[in-house]
């Protein structure tokens, strides 16, 4: 399977986003590397992952081999500062009726780059009920 | 240009002077590359913060599984209540201990989980670097019954 970040949830309660991350990668170490290929150069895992919110940076973390494969992180910020959008109920969906433009939040921006030098983005937008 | 108006210009200069880069986003393997590769917690504690004192406290809360079935995944869940700049995850139960390095933004909370390999029984350290310049440290044990390394 293609690595990306899989899934990015966001709940949003009292001013306190709670955001919960799913990457597909196979986060091999040093040791795992040699044993498979005989090169312990070939490991490749995620070193660096950012959470932007349009320029602001409300998460950042420098990470090592040692997550495990296909490895979930959590983390909660204060989002008092951005705009959140209004999710639509199941009866708005089922009747047509479509978010006006007022209604829609920022969005966070998850950006990680893994030691081989590829990076993966995926946006979610900040919205509640 | 009257004195007025040189100093208010001087001034001005000074604060753009002043003003942090905090948009930047901080990358630890770049800036501390020594504690990537340190093998023990004391290592990498000092590659990180340098020769300091560190506070053992009650206001860093982990929580992890005193058994894992296996050690491929270990969740592990921490939290802290201090002013920090930054927040080190280490274990030593790896052939190299650091974990995580977390930048703290004035957004964040200070909350995280994370799903971590061990390849034996060992510690889990939190280290947080307070807006003071002390260092604050926790730490738990836990047991695995099948190491996740070894691939």
């Amino acid at each position: 399977m293609a690595n990306k970040i899989s899934a990015v949830k966001i709940k949003i309660k009292d001013n306190v986003a709670s955001v919960r991350m799913a990457i597909s990668h196979p986060m091999t170490t040093y040791a795992q590397a040699e044993t498979q290929t005989g090169n312990p150069d070939d490991a490749n895992f995620i070193t660096h992952l950012a959470g932007k919110v349009g320029e602001e940076v409300v998460f950042d973390v420098s990470t090592s081999q040692f997550f495990s494969k296909n490895p979930i992180f959590s983390f909660e910020f204060k989002c008092d500062s951005f705009k959140i959008g209004r999710k639509l109920s199941g009866r708005e969906l089922d009747n047509g009726v479509e978010r006006k433009e007022s209604e829609v939040g920022d969005f966070l921006t998850i950006v990680a780059t893994d030691r081989k030098g590829n990076t993966y983005e995926k946006s979610e937008e900040l919205a509640s009920r | 240009m009257n004195r007025r108006n040189f100093l208010s210009f001087a001034g001005g200069l000074v604060a753009l002077s002043v003003i942090p880069i905090d948009l930047r986003a901080e990358d630890y393997r770049k800036l501390k590359p020594d504690v990537w590769t340190a093998t023990t917690i004391d290592e990498a504690t000092k590659a990180l913060y340098g020769v300091k004192e560190v506070i053992e406290t009650d206001l860093i809360k982990i929580n992890v599984p005193r058994i894992n079935s296996s050690g491929a995944t270990v969740p592990v869940d921490f939290e802290t209540s201090i002013d920090a700049k930054t927040v080190a995850l280490f274990q030593n139960a790896n052939p190299e201990s650091a974990v995580a390095v977390y930048d703290v933004s004035k957004y964040d909370l200070k909350k995280y989980s994370v799903k971590i390999k061990m390849a034996k029984d060992g510690l889990i350290m939190v280290l947080v670097e307070g807006t003071d310049g002390k260092i604050y440290m926790a730490k738990a044990g836990t047991r695995v019954a099948a190491g996740g390394c070894e691939g």
